[in-house]
Formats: C-alpha cells, structure tokens, sequence
C-alpha cells in the first residue's frame, strides 16, 4: 500500500515509518501540513495517517481541504487528545478512523489495513465468505458447509464485522467500537466472552477453526493458518 | 455620609423620598393654579356685576343721577373693599372713593398704597382688580378687592407645608429604615465571601428565611460556594491521589523490568516480561484517559451533543452484551422495564452507555459468584429511574459519598485491579444530564439509582 504519513512528532513517525516499512507498505512522510495538503491532493495514497495537531495546519483544516478537493482517500487520524470530543470532531470533518496516542503498533496496523480500499470490489458485497461458512448480509443468513445456523442480532453483528474484515486483523477495541459503540475500554472481558459464544456456534461443531486470536492484536477470520 | 451615598439602598431611599416629595409638590402647583384662576374670576364677575348696574344710569337724563350714586356710595363706606371712580369725557373727576387711576382698556391690579383715596383707612397691602368702562358722558372704574385670593394663597402654601413635613417624615423614615434592613443583610453577604476571597471556601452567606430575592441570590450563591469548594477539595485531592496513584503501578513496572534484567535468561522470559511491562503501561495511560475524560465530561463541553434518546432501548442493548459476561462470571443479569411506553431522555448515548456498562461491571467485578444483578428501569411522573442492582456485600453507609470521589478504593477493593475512577466517571455523566444518583442498601447488596428528567 502507497501510504502518507503526516507526523511532526519524530519519535512517533519514525517508530510509525519503520513499522509500516516492515510490513511492505510504501510510505511518505512530511511533518509540515501546508506541503501535506499539496502533497494529500496532488498524489494517489491508499491510505494517510494524520496527526491531528501539525505546525502550519490544523489536521481537521487539512482533511477538509483534501475532502473539498474531492479526494476520498481513507484518513486515519492520530492524536494525543483522548477526549470524546476530539473523536466526534475528526469523524465530523470527513476523518474515517481515530486513534489516541499512546497507541500499539498492531492496533495501527490493523486500523490501516481495515481502512485501504479492496482493490477488486464492485459495489456493495453483499455475501462474504470464508472457507466453508457464509453470511449473507441482506437476509442475514449464516451458513456453513450448507448448514444454517442460528445467530442473535449480536452475534451475527460480531460475525459481520469480522467478516467484513476477512483476513485481516479485527483488534479488541476496533470489535468494541463497531459491534457494540464501546468508546471506552471495558472492565471485564466483554469481546472474549461474546467470541468464545460466536466460537461455540461457528467453530466448534465442525473441527476446523476459522476465528483465530491474534495474540497481542486481536482476531481475524480465515481459512487455514 | 459620602459612603452612605454609595451604598445602594441609600440611594434608592433618597431616590424614593425625592420622588415622593416632588410629587406632592407638583400636586399642590395644579391645585394653586385652578382655585386661585377661579377665585380670580368670580371676583371678575362681581365687579362686571356692580359695574352693569350702576352703567343702567348711563344716559343723557340719568347722568347725574349717576353722579349722585356713585358719590353716595363713596361715602357710604370707610373700609371699602371695593373701589369706584367716575370721570367725564375729559377725564376729570365726578365721584368715587378713588382718584386719578391711570386708563387702561384692560384689568388692572392695583396696590391700595398705590391709590388716591378720598378717604380710607384699610390695610395698606389690599389689592384690588379693577376695570375701566367707558359711558356716554365718561367713563366708570370699578374695582374689588382680592384679599380672598390671598387669602387661599396663604392658606394653600400652610396646608402645603403641614402636610409635606407631616407626609415626608413618615416616608424618610420608611425609607431609612428599609434602606438599614436591606444594607444589613447585603452586609451579612460582605463578610462571608471576604472570607472566600481569602481562601476560606467553607464560608456560607447567611440565609433569612424569608424566601424573596435576596434569599435567592443567597442560595444561589451558596450553592456555587458549595461547588466551588467540592472543585477544589477535587482539585487538591485528586493532584495527591493521582501522584500516590500512579507511584503504585510505575515501582510494579519497574520492579518488572528490574527483575527481567536481573534474572531473565531465555528470550520467552523476556518476551513475557516485555508484554506485562506494555500492559502496565497501558492500564497507567487507561488511568490518564480517564482522568482527562472526566475532566471534560465535567467542564460541560458536551452539553450541547445531547439528543433524545429511549432508555428502554439503550438498557436493552446493555443487559445484551452483559449477560454472557455475568454468565460467565457465575452471575445472573436481568433487565426489567416498567411499562411499555418508550422513556425517551435527553443525552449522549455514547456516555449513558458508558455510565450504565460500569455500573453493571461494578457489580460483575466486586461482587462473589452466584450474584443476582437486576437492571430497572422505570418511568413515573416525569422522571425515567434507572435502577442497578446486586445482591453482593454493598457498600457501607459511610463509605456511599466517598466512593465517587476520583482514584478512591474501598478497602476490600485493593486487590482487584482498577482505577477508582469509574464511579467518578459515572457520577460525572450523571451531573452532565442533570441526573441525580443515589447509593442505596438493596438489602442485601447495592442498588445504585439514577433518575432523569424525562424529555
């Protein structure tokens, strides 16, 4: 992936450049918001990382012009500021994705990577599949090897989620925020509690697991190891 | 006396008392003003009247009957309180009491002092209106006096003084007296809040019990005192407990790290240390976050996110995610909703979700296995309760208030994990909704209240 990175913060754009080098992915990084806006506007990035406080620019100022110029590129703001507020505002301004620093690596990963445009999909899937199950998203069926099963609301919404993320890592909080609007980390073990239900009805009763812990980062959903 | 000037309610009783006096005054003017015009013209009439009936003598053959009359009538009276002169067409003198009155062709006001008596002995400062009218063979003055009009004028400017003194009086003194009272209980605010200003937040304005305005604005001003001082009794706790706080989970870090570097032999032994390092950080930058979000819950920004919301389907969603949760735990969750009417509040859904989500993870976390934990709701007479229930050990009646005070732990609690933050956090979405929340016995257990103002 082809990736701009708007960080004036050198600690954290080195430590967010190196990782994202690893993992194959191209990355251009500036730290001045006046060239980012040129540079967010003039190339084709799959996906940009934006702090939400860069000397020159506001990052919500810049997102903005980037929309006006009619690009739709995923952003992904990054900030210090942990307030709720702060998340409303950079969603509110055209932002898709918001993370508050200090963050783990495989938590921007994962958000990156769930952010980048499928290269190959026309419209709207609605039947996504893994393996032998499936679900479909517009009579909200699930079947695998040709059985259905039984889901509750919650529990297909969980498994959509991940679905919708098929082969890339879903984290605990990404789960928390889309299947159940948690903004905030919860005492008790509500993800692992809700997967080990989903597990019971997905996995278990046929011998090969499609949902796989990601230690340290999260879950994903794939066929075979 | 030029302090007293400044005072407000001296102000406003001399204000008043001017007002009061200048009113009187304006009164008395009007009332001067038409009986003195009316006086002035019933004399008027009584002269054209005395006049016209010697002026029918007026006439070739009658003339000097005329003559006769008016000197008769002269000398008829020695006092008079009229004055008549008769002259010829050559203005020379024929009779009367009076002589050689200059011509006018209108009234005239003459002092008796000024006037040519033929023979008088009256009170030197009379006036008298006067009239010319001219006759055939000459022409007649005749003239009344107006001692009456002086007279009214007199009496009017007594009664206008008798009756300012005896009015004014009363009214200063009514105003002085309110104006003490009303400067008392302004005073009784003034020492209070020097108080306050000087760093003495516990200091109250005292309240009369008369329940007006100005025991209005005292408990208003109590009731920012009282908050002032809980913000700042937060304020000085809070840098304390933060610091205390956070010492404890940074020496188990670095104890960590110490003991890795010490004893740790394979790079498992590191890898493991590493990750329980990264998660002690994280659950001090948990701390953080939620410090921060409190504070801005707190400052109020927020208010103006709030929409209408159904508590029925916002708990609903709650009691879904938890009941795994407390099944797992070995409790059971339940969730009953009085009624089928929505119970629609103002809100930020994101916050109440939080708000009742700690709650029942309160429950789940400090509470031994097999606990019942109920989820209510119920809605009467403008206000949507929401009730969370355990049947664990509760919380002592002493400990209730201190429980929402930030980074504050039950004893018992020290060994579970967490900040002490979140019935802080919980009690902080509450006042942002204008929600009230109380701690209760569930007998056994906790139940913890929250009623809304319903929209």
């Amino acid at each position: 992936m082809r990736i701009l990175l708007l960080e004036d913060d050198a600690n954290t754009a080195a430590y967010v450049l190196k990782g994202l080098q690893e993992e194959g992915h191209t990355v251009d990084h500036l730290s001045d918001g006046r060239e980012a806006v040129a540079q967010a506007v003039g190339e084709d990035y799959d996906v940009i990382i934006l702090d939400r406080m860069l000397p020159g620019l506001d990052g919500l100022a810049i997102i903005k012009t980037i929309r006006s110029a009619g690009r739709r590129v995923p952003v992904l703001f990054l900030t210090a500021l942990g307030g709720v507020d702060d998340r409303v505002e950079g969603l509110d301004a055209g932002g898709d994705d918001y993370l508050v620093k200090p963050f783990a690596f495989s938590e921007l990963l994962a958000r990156v990577n769930a952010l980048a445009r499928r290269p190959h999909t026309k419209g709207e899937e609605t039947r996504l599949r893994v393996g032998d199950l499936e679900i479909d998203l517009v009579s909200r069926k699930v079947t695998r090897g040709g059985d259905t099963i039984d889901l509750q609301p919650r529990e297909f919404r969980l498994l959509e989620v991940l679905m919708r993320n098929r082969g890339r890592v879903v984290t605990r909080t990404m789960l928390l925020e889309r299947v159940w609007s948690f903004h905030f980390d919860p005492k008790t073990s509500v993800v692992e509690t809700h997967i080990s239900r989903l597990r019971a009805k997905i996995d278990k009763p046929y011998g090969k697991e499609l949902i796989h812990t990601i230690r340290g980062s999260g879950y994903t959903v794939k066929d075979g190891v | 006396m030029r302090d007293l000037l400044k005072r407000t309610p001296f102000r406003l009783a001399a204000t008043f008392s001017l007002f009061f006096i200048t009113t009187v005054l304006a009164l008395f003017t009007v009332i001067y003003l038409v009986a003195s015009a009316r006086l002035v013209s019933d004399i008027r009439d009584r002269v054209r009247t005395n006049m016209d009936s010697l002026a029918v003598l007026d006439g070739d053959r009658t003339f000097d009957d005329l003559v006769t009359v008016v000197a008769e009538e002269s000398q008829s009276v020695r006092d008079p309180d009229f004055i008549v002169e008769l002259v010829d067409q050559n203005g020379k003198f024929l009779a009367g009491n009076v002589r050689g009155v200059p011509q006018s062709t209108h009234w005239m006001t003459l002092k008796r002092s000024d006037l040519n008596f033929t023979m008088d002995r009256g009170e030197p400062n009379d006036e008298f209106l006067a009239l010319w009218k001219p006759l055939a063979k000459g022409r007649l003055l005749v003239g009344s006096d107006n001692s009456e009009v002086k007279q009214m004028k007199s009496f009017l400017l007594k009664l206008l003084a008798y009756g300012l003194l005896a009015t004014s009086i009363p009214v200063i003194l009514c105003a002085v007296y309110f104006a003490r009272q009303t400067r008392q209980r302004i005073d009784a605010f003034v020492t209070p809040l020097a108080k306050v200003s000087q760093g003495h937040v516990a200091a109250r304005v005292p309240i009369s019990g008369l329940e007006d305005d100005i025991d209005q604005v005292a408990s208003q001003v109590n009731g920012m005192l009282g908050n002032l001082q809980r913000l700042i009794e937060n304020v000085n706790q809070s840098s304390s407990d933060i610091a205390h706080d956070l010492k404890k989970p940074l020496s188990r870090l670095r104890q960590r790290l110490d003991n890795a570097r010490r004893k740790a032999q394979t790079a498992t032994e590191f890898q493991t240390a590493l990750e329980d390092a990264l998660l002690d950080i994280d659950s001090i930058t948990e701390t953080f976050d939620a410090l921060l979000r409190i504070t801005q819950i707190e400052a109020g920004a927020r208010k103006d996110r709030l929409v209408p919301i159904d508590l029925r389907v916002l708990l609903a969603e709650v009691h879904d995610v938890y009941d795994v949760v407390a099944e797992d735990a070995g409790d059971k969750l339940t969730y009953t909703a009085d009624g089928q009417s929505p119970a629609n509040v103002r809100g930020d859904p994101e916050l109440l979700v939080q708000l009742f989500a700690n709650l029942v993870e309160n429950a789940i976390r400090h509470c031994p296995s097999g606990t019942r934990i109920g989820l209510r709701l119920s809605s009467s007479n403008g206000t949507c309760a929401v009730a969370v229930s355990d049947t664990g050990p509760g919380i002592p009646a002493s400990e209730r208030e201190n429980v929402f005070r930030r980074l504050y732990r039950l004893e018992r609690a020290r060994s579970t994990d967490g900040s002490g933050l979140g019935l802080s956090l919980v009690s902080a979405i509450a006042e942002l909704h204008g929600a009230k929340i109380v701690l209760a016995d569930n007998g056994p257990g906790l139940r913890v209240e929250v009623s809304f103002r319903a929209a």
